[in-house]
């Protein structure tokens, strides 16, 4: 088989490979995974450029990007640093990347082995996985919005990028949402709305123009991998929060964020309508998503996200993503246990996440969670020019944090609770803090029960 | 650096807004005063990006001037990181 990555090995670790490689043959690979996460695995391979290798005891380390995989030659006794506990598609990545040494005994024995190949086979077909004139649309539909300029913008263009956005679906989600975010920020100039952006609505177009022209050029065909979700067995979890969302691109919906114990580690369940249809217009609206919350349609055992709240829970056969997402997998079934007990809360918990790199192309819109003891809100003040409240947010184990609310009607009643309580400091209570894109957003009050603030 | 990063957002959204065809006769010169900027400051790829955005826009180059404008603001997104209100 064609590698498209490099595999950087010393010499001990090629020899280990070499013998190890024959446990590794397809067939074993899927009887031990799936077929699914298996052609996964072989499509994140495609997606690295170099595979660093090391021995360590009989065992090999394999660094895939972002995780490490310690690989053993019965495969059920390998590791990995994510999250999952059974045999994740990274330890079959690894797999895969040594079965490659089998009967390379003369070839390989080099310090470093380096080698790029690429079957034509393979291009064709990623070839045709890309619509191209789909992409040279967006191009030149966003060239000519920058000709001719945003203001010169009418009604007919927002249905154009709306038409664009359809035709993109799911297999290009990023330039749909763009897409769509764009139509509305022509709607809200057209319409004098105060929420329309100069620079906003110009750095949509040009991102979108670079996506396209990134794609076309084929830099960035991972621009286009869909999320998998993977087999996580069972996780015991405490849900400390529920908030409700809204997007641009036309999706509202609600989050929960669960505590998963033995990791220590924040996930997230999320339930996202689109309210672009006729049918659900009204799903962004806080009642209907306070509703939404409150259906028992979850997981196998019709579990209702508002009933986890506050709940140790016990997620038996979950799946779960790279950004730590859970599926609604009706092969999942849910146990509710007892309240939280405030004291299994760490002191990991209440330490401030760092800030991610930024990549322009890949930015991560991954939440980070984390907990302010005794919290209090200050110098609260809602500036009617801007439509804001403007407070500041401190506590124990931080300093004050400047954090600013735009008034709509999802951070309604989160605005009123900060304006009902400023001054007063929540004695003995935590607040669950979110941090999106640098900015932060309060979640829930953790006391001896969870007062979820934006319900 | 923030006088530089204002400076060129402001140029990008004056230029999405307006259009590269009906760009005001200031446009050229504030390029050319970010370059110097940026030369100054030794950010040789945003200084390159503006030189190549003011040329296209004096030859009416409208294709090529769109294409630096894109990578003009790529550019100043990566400077700035993340901004949760922009994106």
């Amino acid at each position: 088989m064609d590698r498209k990555y490099n595999v950087i090995a010393d010499e001990k670790t090629v020899l280990l490979a070499e013998n190890i490689a024959a446990n590794f043959d397809e067939n074993t690979l899927i009887e031990f995974s799936n077929k699914g996460i298996y052609k996964r695995a072989l499509k994140d391979l495609d997606g690295i450029s170099d595979i660093f290798a090391s021995c360590e005891n009989d065992m090999i380390k394999i660094t895939l990007s972002d995780v490490t995989v310690t690989l053993s030659a019965d495969i059920k006794s390998s590791r990995c640093s994510c999250s999952s506990k059974v045999i994740c598609r990274h330890i079959i990545s690894a797999a895969i990347t040594v079965s490659q040494f089998k009967g390379n005994t003369n070839q390989t024995k080099t310090d470093e082995i380096s080698k790029t190949a690429k079957s034509d086979n393979e291009t064709k077909k990623s070839e045709k996985e890309i619509d191209f004139t789909y992409l040279e649309d967006v191009k030149s539909t966003a060239v000519n919005i920058l000709k001719k300029g945003i203001m010169n913008c009418t009604a007919n263009d927002c249905e154009l990028f709306v038409r664009l956005s359809l035709r993109g679906g799911s297999a290009y989600r990023n330039i749909s949402n763009l897409c769509r975010s764009f139509s509305e920020q022509i709607n809200l100039m057209n319409t004098k709305s105060a929420d329309f952006s100069q620079i906003r609505s110009t750095e949509q177009i040009c991102r979108l123009y670079n996506i396209a022209d990134a794609l076309i050029k084929k830099q960035n065909s991972v621009l286009l991998k869909n999320t998998v979700y993977e087999n996580s067995g069972k996780g015991y979890f405490i849900c400390l929060g529920i908030y409700p969302r809204r997007s641009e691109s036309g999706y509202a919906g609600i989050t929960a964020i669960f505590l998963e114990k033995e990791l220590n580690d924040f996930f997230t369940y999320n339930i996202t309508l689109p309210d672009f249809y006729k049918s659900t217009e009204n799903a962004g609206n806080l009642q209907q998503l306070e509703k939404l919350a409150a259906k028992h349609i979850h997981w196998q055992n019709n579990t209702a996200v508002i009933q986890l709240s506050g709940k140790n829970f016990t997620l038996m056969n979950y799946k779960s993503d790279e950004r730590r997402r859970i599926s609604s997998s009706k092969q999942t079934s849910c146990l509710i246990g007892a309240e939280l007990d405030k004291s299994m809360l760490s002191d990991k918990l209440y330490m401030l996440p760092e800030n991610e790199e930024y990549d322009y192309f890949f930015p991560k819109n991954t939440e980070q969670f984390f907990l302010i003891k005794n919290p209090v809100f200050t110098e609260v003040e809602f500036n009617s020019i801007f439509q804001r409240l403007y407070y500041k947010l401190s506590g124990d184990n931080t300093e004050e944090i400047q954090c600013s609310l735009l008034f709509n009607e999802i951070n309604s009643k989160i605005i009123r609770f900060i304006e009902n309580n400023h001054n007063t400091p929540f004695e003995n209570c935590d607040l669950l803090v979110r941090i999106f894109s640098g900015k932060y957003y309060p979640v829930s009050i953790i006391g001896n029960k969870i007062i979820n603030i934006c319900f | 650096m923030e006088k530089v990063i204002a400076m060129l957002e402001d140029i990008i959204a004056d230029l999405g807004f307006s259009g590269i065809s009906c760009a005001g006769a200031n446009i050229i010169p504030r390029l050319k005063e970010a370059c110097s900027y940026c030369h100054e400051l030794n950010m040789s790829l945003g200084e390159n990006i503006c030189m190549m955005l003011s040329e296209s826009l004096s030859q009416g180059n409208t294709v090529s001037a769109a294409e630096y404008l894109c990578r003009l603001s790529c550019y100043v997104h990566c400077l700035i990181g993340f901004n949760s209100e922009r994106l």
